[in-house]
């Protein structure tokens, strides 16, 4: 008995000392992203379980702690959790680090509420502003290439405020690829993202499929991209940000593409003759006469090797000029305990590599209030101005010139360009175009959205949305009167001269009611299980309208003014389309503890373009996920693992008015107005483009080692499996019909893809962290099935049962003397096959040194434009907490391109190919004949179809945080960033540039539904190698 | 909260949408209906049909397109 009081005295004497030795322990909780309080931040003992407390609205708290406790705990969503020891003053400040790819992080898209990460069962990707590459500075596309698993963002043309191909997970259709556009919750139009400043955005998340798209029904089978722009933080000090930035523009231009040498007639002394064997020299106007060329097409020895004595130029140097961009922004963000706000206006001017200037102002709003308890009020505003006053160019011509012509070279008598130097080639100088011709498009654009929200006490939330997408485009194009120059030949459509005025109201208005009703069976029905559940309702809809008016003048007066009131040739047109979309989702949700969730429903949506009578199309969807992880003893190599299936049904809408039977309207003389049937006929009967998809993954989250290597590993993988059905093609009908075609659905499509991504912060110590990012992903689509069973050739593209989608189908060299024709019989008879020899893989006609090609109807596969896999590597390092260094490589492996550039160069004869000597027959020369009979009248060839894999070192960053040495109690932040974007290429590709390519015909035509495609390079504009510059500083 | 609750259901019924309003028809070009159900209609698509039979240099296209159409 005496021992037991002694114990609890002893026990009581301790708790009383324990006691005595409690302190008070205060802090402030910080984000390393931008210095401010977080508020909401979980602060636990890390020694005594249950003893913790969440800081304040101001980042602040104060807890007491036991004497026993040494080491507090820091926990908030989206950052990664950190340990600090309490020190002897008490006061432990932490700044936490965000990491949004952690399972912790919440996603919206695709969910319709806020899920945290470890809970979504579909591949929703998201990327944080603060991980854009850093040379993403003039739209949100760049900042997007290569760093999404499986998003083809493939930017076509350096052109400034050009539109990038953008392909989140192959493809659904044969026609449009673009995902679609959501900005803070509500629907935008496509091309918003070439428009927004990314200095606006906070974080983009990024839905790829159907299985996740099903979400927006009809409208989200290619996927969706939602961007979240940035706003104020309730409780916040004002915060201002200042950001400047400059960048130095080139074309990329991996390759020479004209030869160097010529096999053109010479005297003596090597100078190209011309007409009466004299040598050429340009005009007093500087016209170059046609130099006379040696016979190759009888003589099969002529070669391409004469040196050029005349000053040569590169005329792609001539046409594209190192150009300069600026860009500024400001942003100002606070808040107090019930409205936050942010504010900011920003804007870039671009200098275009071949002509003039691109310039875009961007002001952005966003308020947010508490009206009164649980009813929160928000405003995002989004005013856009483009302006640009580009020029087209003949690229064409300025590629396709003899050497020695100077695109340069005024006439000394007016002192302009000359229009046409040479009559040898067929175009004019490209150059020169500036002299004639003036354009601009001015596009203000205001995006605006409303959202209002409502928490009941429990259960219940309201939110309604309410967004307006309005544009009004202006544009001006104006040739003047060239009939005083000193050559007759002109641009434009007449010598005369013209002007087109087009403009384009167009308006976007989204609207969506959401009902969420959410239980928690341990709270609210006091039941001991640990589900909850959320079922959502939604009803929304979606209206576009848009007016065209265009007006034109051809034949304008010499002197001003020049309208097209003065034009001799008055015309004008106007068109107005109008569509509507709305329809209900029902989603039920439930989850078991973070273990386990299921969700399914349907979408229903209701078209325009289906009529008023039709009938909903209706989306189910289903989805389940797992967290084996939640079983696991422990967790300290795998945080998380998470297994997850998606099932969902989308659609690709025909165009809106497709299904409505119409007549063309022309004109005949002076009779008036004429009706006839349309070329391509439209189908009352057709259908809805849905497609099917399948999604498995996993998301891990692995904490493999203890110390500063491999702290932690997140891998997501996802291998899809998806179905289109009645996807629309054009079809051949009957004469009798009056028609060439007709669209109908008679296309089915399958495809499947692996997309995997992984990031590993590969060491993390006082003075170093390294961050590892790899993006990897295949994917393939078949053609399974076309109804009708007519395979489509279009340009150098195929569409036939079995195929892949984006198969290139030509003719090709004979590649064997004995190869055979479509009907068994041999191309070249055995009696003749000595006359014929093999070089480089290809047949050679011995008499004339033709390369002899396969018939024009017998045509084969000979390469895909899509693919084999995507990969980037992404590398972030920081380095004694001020210096961050960046770099970004991507990988594009197995795509063919048609290099139709090269053909037409073949044709001039003028292509750099035409220098490389060849043994034809023992012999060895640049001989012309040969490399001219591959030209095959431009008709497409295997020979132009090269490797178009490509590995770019897409981003480089250096960023020095000066804000330490300032010390400044007024600065929040001050750093300086050098950057580099598309700084070196690694590719076989014999173009300027692989990335630069788009589907034309070889007369530069459209291709249309047979997919939309990248992998012809028909004189395609280069993207840009990039040095920037940039200031940025907080206060 | 009454307020509240009204204020959503007005705005509700505000965005809603009748199905009437997805009877949209292209305003841009004339239907075979609304265009043939006069006689200037029909006299512009017989100019149209001649137009193309001449102009368009493609005689076995649109003879076979009078003859479906004009049901002879």
């Amino acid at each position: 008995m005496k021992k037991l009081v002694l114990s609890f005295f002893i026990l009581f004497t301790l708790s009383i000392d324990a006691f005595a030795q409690e302190r008070t322990v205060t802090g402030t909780v910080k984000s390393s992203e931008d210095g401010l309080p977080i508020p909401g931040v979980t602060v636990k003992v890390k020694e005594v379980p249950g003893v913790g407390i969440t800081s304040g609205p101001d980042g602040r708290f104060s807890l007491r702690v036991p004497a026993n406790g040494k080491t507090l705990l820091f926990s908030y969503l989206g950052y990664t959790p950190q340990e600090a020891t309490i020190t002897a003053s008490n006061v432990v400040n932490v700044t936490l680090v965000s990491d949004a790819k952690t399972l912790g992080e919440v996603v919206v898209t695709g969910m319709g509420v806020a899920t945290q990460k470890k809970l979504v069962p579909i591949d929703v990707a998201s990327l944080s502003a603060k991980d854009f590459p850093k040379s993403a500075t003039t739209n949100v596309t760049q900042a997007l290439q290569g760093q999404i698993a499986g998003a083809q963002i493939v930017q076509r043309s350096g052109t400034p405020g050009a539109s990038p191909q953008i392909i989140l997970r192959g493809y659904t259709n044969l026609g449009n690829t673009t995902p679609l556009i959501l900005i803070d919750g509500a629907q935008a139009s496509s091309d918003l993202l070439t428009s927004l400043d990314p200095n606006t955005i906070e974080n983009i998340e990024i839905v790829k499929g159907s299985a996740g798209g099903m979400l927006y029904g009809a409208q989200g089978g290619n996927g969706v991209i939602q961007v979240f722009t940035k706003k104020g933080t309730k409780g916040s000090r004002l915060i201002i940000d200042v950001s400047s930035k400059y960048s130095n523009d080139q074309i990329i231009y991996q390759n020479e593409l004209i030869a160097k040498n010529h096999h053109w007639v010479t005297d003596a002394a090597g100078n190209i003759l011309g007409a009466g064997s004299t040598p050429i020299a340009p005009s007093a106007i500087g016209v170059w006469p046609n130099p006379t060329a040696l016979p190759f097409a009888t003589d099969k020895t002529v070669q391409n090797n004469k040196p050029i004595l005349l000053p040569t130029f590169d005329h792609i140097k001539q046409g594209n000029r190192d150009a300069n961009t600026f860009s500024n922004s400001f942003s100002i963000r606070g808040g107090t305990d019930k409205m936050d706000y942010t504010f900011g206006a920003s804007n870039l001017s671009q200098q275009d590599v071949y002509s003039n200037n691109f310039r875009r102002s961007n002001m952005n709003a966003n308020f947010g209030f508490n009206l009164v308890k649980g009813l929160t009020f928000r405003s995002g505003t989004q005013l856009l101005y483009t302006y640009e006053d580009l020029l087209t160019g003949g690229r064409f011509n300025l590629v396709n010139s003899l050497q020695w012509i100077d695109f340069n070279f005024r006439n000394p008598t007016t002192g302009m360009l000359v229009v046409k130097p040479s009559t040898l080639t067929d175009g004019n100088n490209a150059l020169a175009e500036k002299e004639a011709r003036q354009r601009n498009s001015k596009t203000p654009r205001l995006v605006q959205n409303f959202n209002l929200n409502y928490k009941f006490p429990k259960f219940v939330e309201l939110d309604l949305k309410y967004a307006l997408d309005n544009r009004k485009s202006d544009s001006y194009d104006f040739y003047q009167n060239q009939v005083g120059r000193a050559q007759t030949v002109f641009f434009g459509s007449v010598i005369t001269g013209s002007i087109d005025a087009d403009m384009q109201d167009s308006r976007t208005i989204y609207a969506s009611a959401n009902m969420y009703l959410r239980t928690d069976f341990k709270e609210d029905f006091k039941i001991n299980l640990p589900i909850k559940t959320t079922t959502q309702v939604t009803y929304d809809n979606r209206k576009q309208n848009s007016r065209y008016f265009s007006a034109s003048g051809t034949g304008l007066p010499a002197y001003p003014p020049y309208t097209i009131s003065g034009a001799s040739t008055k015309t004008s047109s106007d068109s107005y389309s109008e569509s509507l979309i709305y329809g209900f989702l029902v989603n039920q949700t439930i989850d078991y503890a973070n273990l386990v969730g299921v969700s399914g429903g349907f979408r229903s949506d209701y078209s325009s373009a289906f009529g008023g009578q039709s009938r909903a199309a209706t989306f189910p969807r289903g989805t389940v996920y797992f967290n084996p992880s939640e079983l696991f003893s422990s967790r300290k190599i795998i945080n998380n693992w998470k297994l997850r299936a998606a099932y969902g049904e989308a659609g690709v809408q025909p165009g809106i008015y497709d299904r409505q039977v119409t007549f063309s309207r022309g004109s005949f003389g002076t009779s008036g107005a004429t009706l006839y049937t349309r070329d391509i006929a439209r189908n009352p009967e057709l259908n809805l483009q849905k497609t099917t998809e399948l999604e498995v993954g996993t998301d891990v989250n692995l904490s493999p080692l203890k110390g500063s290597w491999l702290s932690s590993i997140v891998l997501n993988g996802t291998y899809w499996k998806r179905k289109s059905k009645d996807v629309i093609q054009q079809a051949p009908v009957a004469p009798s019909t009056g028609a060439g075609s007709t669209l109908d659905n008679l296309v089915a499509l399958k495809g499947s893809g692996l997309d995997l991504s992984l990031d590993v912060n590969a060491y993390k110590s006082n003075n170093l962290d390294w961050y590892v990012g790899i993006r990897w992903a295949k994917s393939k689509t078949e053609i399974t099935e076309i109804s009708n069973n007519v395979a489509i050739t279009s340009g150098s593209f195929n569409l036939a049962p079995s195929g892949n989608l984006g198969d290139l189908y030509m003719q090709s060299p004979l590649h064997s003397i004995d190869q055979l024709k479509k009907d068994g019989t041999r191309y070249i008879p055995a009696a003749n096959a000595a006359n014929y020899t093999i070089v480089n893989g290809n047949v050679v006609n011995l008499a004339n040194y033709n390369v002899v090609l396969t018939a024009a109807d017998d045509l084969s596969v000979v390469g895909n434009v899509n693919p084999d896999f995507t990969a980037s590597l992404i590398n972030r390092f920081n380095i004694y907490k001020n210096l961050n260094v960046g770099f970004q490589i991507d990988w594009i492996k197995g795509n063919e391109i048609y290099n139709q550039t090269k053909q037409w160069l073949y044709r001039d004869r003028l292509h750099a190919d035409f220098d490389k000597p060849v043994t034809i027959n023992g012999q060895t020369g640049a001989f012309v004949a040969y490399y001219n009979s591959l030209y095959n009248t431009n008709t497409p060839l295997s020979h132009f179809v090269e490797d178009g894999s490509y590995v770019r070192l897409r981003d480089v960053s250096i960023t020095y945080d000066l804000t330490k040495l300032v010390k400044q109690k007024w600065l929040r932040s001050l750093s300086v960033s050098a950057t580099g974007r598309n700084l070196a290429t690694w590719t076989k590709y014999k173009g300027l540039d692989p990335e630069a390519t788009s589907a034309l015909t070889n007369q530069g035509g459209t291709i249309n539904n047979i997919g939309t495609f990248t992998g012809v390079d028909y004189y395609s504009a280069s993207n840009l190698r990039s040095f920037q510059f940039s200031l940025n500083i907080g206060f | 909260m009454k307020k509240i609750i009204s204020i959503f259901a007005l705005v509700i019924v505000l965005i809603s949408c009748k199905k009437s309003e997805l009877q949209l028809d292209d305003p841009n070009s004339p239907t075979p209906t609304g265009s043939l159900s006069s006689v200037k209609g029909v006299e512009q698509f017989a100019l149209g049909i001649w137009n193309k039979l001449y102009v368009g240099n493609n005689l076995l296209v649109h003879s076979l397109e009078i003859h479906s159409i004009m049901g002879d």
